[in-house]
């Protein structure tokens, strides 16, 4: 029975996404015609083999598999249309041969991983098949004296020019090779976690294996990697098996077809797995997967002939004469080299010397596109899918928004009905934390009616989109639902004000009701003016000019009211004693507030914030900076006379400490110095002032001077230096003409002012 | 060799290497193109050193990346023209000497291009006197370099390819393309044998050159020769070269002084790049190349000096006017840049404070 058994199991060891391994794979199918295929893969996948073989999937894509109750306890196992599992699919679905997975369950794996307390990150960059390490056979091709594995299968391919017993030939002999290479590693020392999960995922295969044999009469094919093969031959008896495997942790697990994309299949993203170049290796797999094998010529041709149009693309003159030439050179070199087929590397070089005349920069500016690939994955209809997934399908197709793996930007027209529906649909899945876009200008050109987006569809977007699950089925519904949760779970101000913010914008009446009752309640007891001063302006702006969207208008007007009484009632007590840090988050937030507060329109609110602002000035425990402000605001919008201005100036200027006159200064010319330049009665207080000090006051106060105008930039103060100096040539103040004795004085004192003022001398 | 040849100044990569040449066509059985001496691979072999079949040994000509040479072989081997591109001295023209030589079995087909050469340079003159006493005839026609290696099925090279005007350049474009010169006057044509290929130089640093028409440059395949990449493989290029030309100028013997090679890269390869090789150091650049080339010839020199003038060792008095020499090429920058590296680097690097006395007085 072992005999038979022995036999009639065909195990093919393949190279992950090897378009060389799925070649022969299909021939070597062909040639045994199994039975049933086996192949390397959790059996909670099994479902999802039917669709494989829809019109509507298209590779690369993964399947995703997760916790049911946690989803962020994910795997996925990725698959190209050249990955040698994917096509043994096809091959089994064509001839309704039966195919299944064998691999250990993901509820296993999973529970083990969720036990080991491993990061749902690292799992997710993960692949749930230990190749973190290199690939079992790109080592065999190194040996064989090969630095590209798929070069190897190359040879492989083309030496024994094809035909399914070669195929087979080539298989018995990988396995001897891994069998070997296999039992002079168990000596070596491995990692023991490792090493147990080999031996246990294995026992899964074998206890699969027997089962199928049991089953059918016929031959069995095995698709492994091909690390496994030595452990698989050798059945050896199921009790041992059942041992190694009993007790293992279960859990439920949740799994559907999700899209890929190119550049996670690359192994520069990380993923263990993976291979160099997607693009290479569909090229690779378009000539494999043809019925008669490609010439040479043809297979250099077409590949420098794609590598021309690229570069075309990007703007560079590349003839068609040229793409001619380098598939020849490349022809020369593979020749050379003594390959048989030219490489990756051949072809490399021979595009840099003819088509890009040995300028590397534009080979290094195509070959995202050219090598890696941009493209993802599309799951057809039929695919059960996550609600949510099925719900985001329908809104991209509402919205024909297609997720794409390059960066792009989206410019939207809120006041037309697809772009305010864009930008609902990307700002509602913002708040379930599905990044698919960032918003780089929210009010691109000054219009409130624009918004610009970068997008970018990577796919630990899938997973996100499962964890939101626990929030409702649609997307409306879980964005509501998670800004709830959120609102209710915080009393942070700014936390608030920023979900009522994103809730508006994100067209969710109901949730932005509650949102705004939460801020509300939150108000009363807020002990920092700050977050609340910060939360009342960007509510003013939606107020103001989201007229793109409907608002709960008057409830936002009364959130916006109660929260300016609480600010006006705190703001002169919360501005004593603040610290550096603070109070400069604090001056960023009275400046915010003020123009809010004017944008609102509400005089008895503006009154008693005026009010509060003059408090403020002539409060003598206020922080000097946050006082400099408020005078600066008073006599802005002229709510003080100059006068009261001028006093208010000269008292935080004349008897203080540098140190303090310095911040109120800063504090004063914050946010607009060009005032100085416009405002002469202004300019004359600071000048006075300057004059008055003595000499060492001044000396004192030269290091505050030169910190209050470093936030001014080199042309404002030429300009500054030139109107005072205008001033004193025309004699407009005789009297400190006077004091400073005659222009020659003023003269020799320019290179010192220039100094002050942080610039070079007149050149 | 005969004893004629002797006392010339520099013998041609054919004739130095001649014994290696010989072993690599002996047992060559590869498939090599019409008139080829050698397979391509033995070409390769030949560039990039080895064995022959016959268990010769092969030195290396060129030190550096080996794909590149392949390339360069793999364009000649389908017939395309070759451009060499790369900063000065970064071993150009020696490539070419050598690619011609074993390719050929001669290096000597060679153009000189300039701002003065015409096209009559390019493809053929008149003998006037037969011109007149005879008419036009392809006995009255003066070959060029060009002209005789097409009819000869050689390479030919073009030394810096843009130094000469657009307009000759162009001259060229049938030649590459077609494989024939016109020649209008008879009515008839020079066609090239099996075996004619072009060999250019040109630097891409150079300022003020005649930048090749885009017709013409897509004619060629480029090759870039970079510099070398680390301080090791210069260090070995220079005390290579610097042995074969002081042997080859019969130099007095002195001991070897591999140690003040390695000196002469380091502060080429620094004033070079900006930065001292640790990276720490930003440095000014001088105005010259500082070529690998020149390294070899400030080495040359030194050797010189400390064999006649010197104590017979190559120390640091015999560096230090040679590297000044090399360096200050722009009596102002070039002090300023000098200056600099003295003060801020060799000065506190341990064991050049003998260097640091020596420059100082040659300044």
């Amino acid at each position: 029975m072992a005999a038979l058994a022995e036999q009639r199991l065909y195990l093919f060891g393949i190279r992950h996404h090897g378009p060389g391994s799925a070649a022969l794979l299909r021939q070597a199918l062909d040639a045994v015609t199994p039975d049933c295929v086996l192949i390397e893969g959790p059996p909670e996948g099994d479902p999802l083999i039917p669709y494989v073989a829809e019109a509507g999937m298209k590779p690369p894509v993964a399947m995703l598999l997760h916790a049911s109750d946690d989803a962020s306890s994910a795997t996925f196992m990725p698959f190209a249309e050249f990955s040698p599992e994917w096509q043994a699919m096809h091959w089994a679905l064509e001839r309704q041969a039966p195919v299944r997975f064998i691999d250990w369950p993901a509820s296993v794996s999973l529970a083990l991983s969720q036990h080991a307390d491993v990061s749902a990150d690292a799992e997710l960059n993960g692949d749930e098949v230990p190749q973190s390490r290199t690939d079992a056979l790109d080592l065999l091709a190194e040996g064989a004296g090969y630095d590209d594995g798929e070069a190897f299968w190359n040879n492989l391919i083309e030496q024994h020019g094809g035909g399914g017993q070669h195929a087979l030939a080539i298989f018995a002999s990988i396995e001897t090779a891994m069998t070997e290479a296999r039992a002079h590693e168990q000596g070596l020392l491995r990692e023991e976690t490792d090493h147990l999960r080999d031996l246990r995922r294995e026992a899964f295969m074998r206890i699969q294996i027997r089962a199928a044999l049991k089953e059918y009469a016929g031959s069995i094919a095995v698709v492994a990697g091909a690390w496994h093969l030595g452990a698989l031959r050798n059945l050896g008896k199921a009790t041992d098996d059942r041992a190694l495997i009993k007790e293992l942790p279960r859990i439920k697990v949740d799994a559907t077809w999700v899209p890929w994309t190119d550049s996670r299949l690359s192994a520069r993203s990380g993923y263990g797995a993976g291979v160099i170049s997607p693009g290479w290796y569909r090229h690779l797999w378009s000539l494999y997967s043809r019925p008669q094998l490609a010439s040479v010529e043809e297979f250099a041709s077409l590949w420098q002939a794609r590598t021309a149009l690229t570069l075309r693309k990007d703007g560079h003159n590349v003839p068609t004469a040229s793409a001619i030439e380098a598939a020849r050179l490349t022809l020369g070199l593979s020749a050379i080299r003594g390959l048989p087929i030219p490489g990756l590397a051949e072809m490399r070089e021979a595009s840099l010397a003819t088509l890009c005349h040995g300028n590397p920069v534009p080979l290094a500016l195509i070959e995202q596109k050219l090598y890696i690939g941009e493209s993802v994955g599309e799951i057809d209809e039929r695919v059960p899918q996550m609600p949510l997934a099925r719900d985001l399908l329908l809104w991209q197709r509402k919205t024909r928004l297609k997720p794409e793996d390059v960066e792009q930007e989206l410019r939207l027209d809120l006041r037309s009905e697809a772009g305010l529906l864009k930008s609902t649909l990307l700002h509602r899945l913002n708040l379930l934390n599905v990044q698919w876009g960032k918003v780089l200008d929210a009010q691109a050109g000054r219009g409130t009616f624009r918004e610009v987006w970068m997008l970018r569809w990577v796919p630990e977007l899938s997973v996100a989109l499962a964890e939101a699950l626990i929030y409702g089925v649609t997307i409306e519904q879980a964005a509501s639902n998670a800004t709830l949760t959120k609102a209710r779970s915080t009393t942070s101000i700014l936390t608030l004000a920023n979900l009522v913010h994103a809730s508006l914008i994100a067209d969710l009446p109901s949730a932005a009701t509650t949102c705004i009752e939460q801020l509300q309640a939150a108000a009363v007891s807020a002990s920092d003016v700050t977050d609340l001063m910060r939360a009342v302006a960007p509510l003013v702006r939606v107020l103001r000019y989201g007229s793109a969207r409907i608002l709960p208008e008057d409830a936002l007007r009364a959130l916006i009211k109660s929260l300016s009484i609480e600010v006006n009632a705190g703001v002169r007590i919360g501005s004593r004693g603040l610290d550096e840090e603070t109070s400069s988050a604090r001056l960023e937030a009275v400046d915010g507030y003020d123009e809010a507060l004017r944008l609102f329109g509400e005089k008895s609110l503006l009154i008693s914030w005026e009010i509060e602002l003059g408090h403020m000035v002539n409060d003598d425990h206020s922080v000097p900076a946050i006082a400099g402000l408020s005078l600066r605001k008073l006599h802005d919008h002229c709510v003080w006379p100059l006068g009261a201005v001028s006093s208010a100036f000269a008292r935080y200027t004349g008897d203080r400490e540098p140190a303090h006159a310095g911040d109120f200064l800063a504090g004063f010319l914050r946010g607009g110095s060009e005032i100085i330049l416009h405002d002469e009665p202004l300019l004359h207080l600071m000048d006075l002032w300057l004059c008055n000090l003595g000499e060492e006051e001044f000396i004192d106060s030269l290091p505050l001077l030169r910190r209050s105008l470093t936030g001014i930039d080199a042309v404002f103060r030429r300009r500054l230096l030139d109107k005072l100096k205008r001033g004193q040539e025309q004699s407009g103040r005789a009297d400190l003409t006077e004091e400073l004795g005659t222009n020659l004085a003023f003269d020799a004192a320019l290179p010192l002012l220039y100094k002050i003022l942080g610039i070079g001398g007149p050149v | 060799m005969p004893e004629s040849v002797k006392d010339l100044l520099r013998l041609t990569a054919e004739e130095t290497y001649a014994p290696e040449l010989t072993a690599l066509a002996g047992k060559d059985t590869r498939p090599r193109p019409e008139n080829w001496k050698l397979s391509p691979q033995a070409v390769v072999t030949y560039l990039m050193g080895g064995e022959a079949p016959d268990g010769t040994p092969i030195s290396a000509k060129y030190v550096g990346n080996r794909r590149l040479i392949e390339t360069a072989v793999a364009t000649l081997a389908t017939d395309r023209a070759l451009l060499l591109l790369g900063l000065p001295g970064t071993a150009k023209s020696w490539v070419s000497e050598h690619l011609a030589a074993a390719i050929s079995g001669s290096s000597r087909r060679i153009i000189q291009c300039t701002a003065g050469t015409d096209e009559n340079q390019i493809r053929y003159g008149w003998n006037y006197a037969l011109l007149l006493a005879k008419g036009p005839s392809h006995d009255a026609l003066v070959r060029t370099p060009l002209t005789r290696a097409m009819e000869e099925g050689s390479i030919v090279r073009l030394e810096e390819l843009t130094r000469m005007g657009s307009d000759v350049q162009d001259t060229l474009i049938t030649v590459l393309s077609e494989k024939t010169l016109p020649i209008p006057e008879l009515d008839s044509a020079i066609e090239a044998r099996r075996g004619f290929n072009v060999i250019a130089t040109a630097n891409n640093r150079d300022k003020g050159v005649n930048d090749l028409s885009s017709a013409l440059k897509r004619r060629f395949n480029v090759v870039v020769l970079p510099s070398p990449a680390t301080l090791e493989e210069e260090v070995s290029i220079v005390l290579k070269r610097v042995h074969e030309i002081g042997s080859n100028l019969s130099l007095p013997p002195i001991p070897p002084a591999d140690q003040e090679m390695v000196r002469i890269v380091t502060l080429f390869r620094e004033l070079r790049e900006g930065k001292t090789l640790n990276g720490k150091t930003k440095l000014k650049t001088s105005t010259g190349s500082l070529s690998t080339a020149e390294a070899i010839s400030a080495g040359v020199g030194a050797w010189a000096s400390a064999a006649h003038f010197g104590d017979g060792v190559l120390d640091a008095p015999s560096l230090a006017p040679n590297l000044v020499g090399a360096v200050v090429k722009d009596p102002v920058q070039d002090t300023i840049a000098l200056e600099e590296y003295l003060e801020s680097v060799v000065r506190t690097r341990d064991g050049w404070s003998d260097l640091y006395t020596a420059i100082r007085e040659v300044l």
